[in-house]
């Protein structure tokens, strides 16, 4: 299990008597399982801008905030750009040869009901789903044998139009 | 990504090694980008509640301005009696390796 090592929490002091305030973020408490698929969302899943976007307007109906959406959508449009800098570097040692495959895998996704298991827990329905990481690999016939990952895209089959994302970025 | 495999139809182990290389590549990205997000939420949220932005002098009411946080002596629930008080550090799990 990794996690985020860093995150800085406010604190807040009462003005009354000096002491600390207990607040409970809405974003840590309500939202916790969001941030345990995060990357798995940012990988595998539809998209984790997105699901950002969706938890930001969420989170606004909770809190009530009216302000601050904007500086939010900045930073999640940032994380957006970065994640899809990844699949823009230029490649500078140019392989000899391309090789295209498909690895599937299965994930599973939360839905939002609630079952009880066989110890009688309360769980949240998971779905498997079946995916595709189509993957280029660079071959070099210099002798050594060794290939690199040139770039990668997930779909949900190995389609043309998958494929065709994949083959036009490079 | 600098992952070196040998020449051949991808196998099992091989397959799962390169999956491993593509989260490895995504990780770092990942990690610091919803560390910001996150960040920012919890900075929006405190002036949400307190309905000042940060740096913003507090109000001198006699209108109190009652929220769910609570003063863990006085157990005051004004959030024109509150100030911001700096951060503390703490983690938060994710999904990675699961």
């Amino acid at each position: 299990m990794g996690h985020l090592d860093v995150l800085w929490v406010p604190m807040l002091e009462c003005q009354q008597c000096e002491h600390d305030v207990v607040a409970q973020f809405a974003i840590l408490e309500k939202y916790q399982r969001f941030w345990l698929d995060a990357p798995h969302r940012a990988i595998f899943g539809s998209g984790l801008a997105r699901s950002l976007r969706q938890l930001s307007q969420e989170w606004a109906a909770t809190v009530g905030a009216s302000v601050g959406l904007r500086t939010i959508n900045e930073r999640i449009n940032q994380l957006e750009a970065r994640l899809s800098q990844v699949h823009r570097e230029p490649i500078t040692d140019v392989p000899a040869v391309v090789q295209f495959d498909g690895i599937w895998l299965s994930t599973q996704t939360q839905q939002d009901g609630i079952h009880e298991d066989n110890r009688k827990r309360k769980r949240h329905r998971k779905r498997g789903k079946r995916m595709v990481v189509l993957v280029t690999l660079g071959l070099w016939t210099d002798g050594s044998g060794k290939r690199h990952i040139l770039d990668w895209e997930v779909a949900e089959k190995e389609e043309q139009a998958a494929w065709e994302r994949l083959v036009q970025r490079l | 990504m600098s992952r070196a495999f040998s020449q051949a139809k991808l196998k099992g182990e091989e397959r799962r090694a390169i999956l491993q290389a593509i989260q490895t590549q995504m990780q770092q990205v990942i990690i610091d980008g919803v560390t910001q997000v996150l960040q920012e939420f919890l900075e929006q949220e405190v002036t949400t509640k307190l309905g000042r932005a940060k740096r913003s002098p507090g109000r001198i009411s006699s209108q109190a301005r009652p929220i769910d946080w609570r003063c863990a002596h006085c157990a005051c629930n004004d959030a024109n009696q509150f100030s911001r008080d700096g951060h503390y550090r703490r983690s938060l799990e994710t999904g990675w390796g699961t």
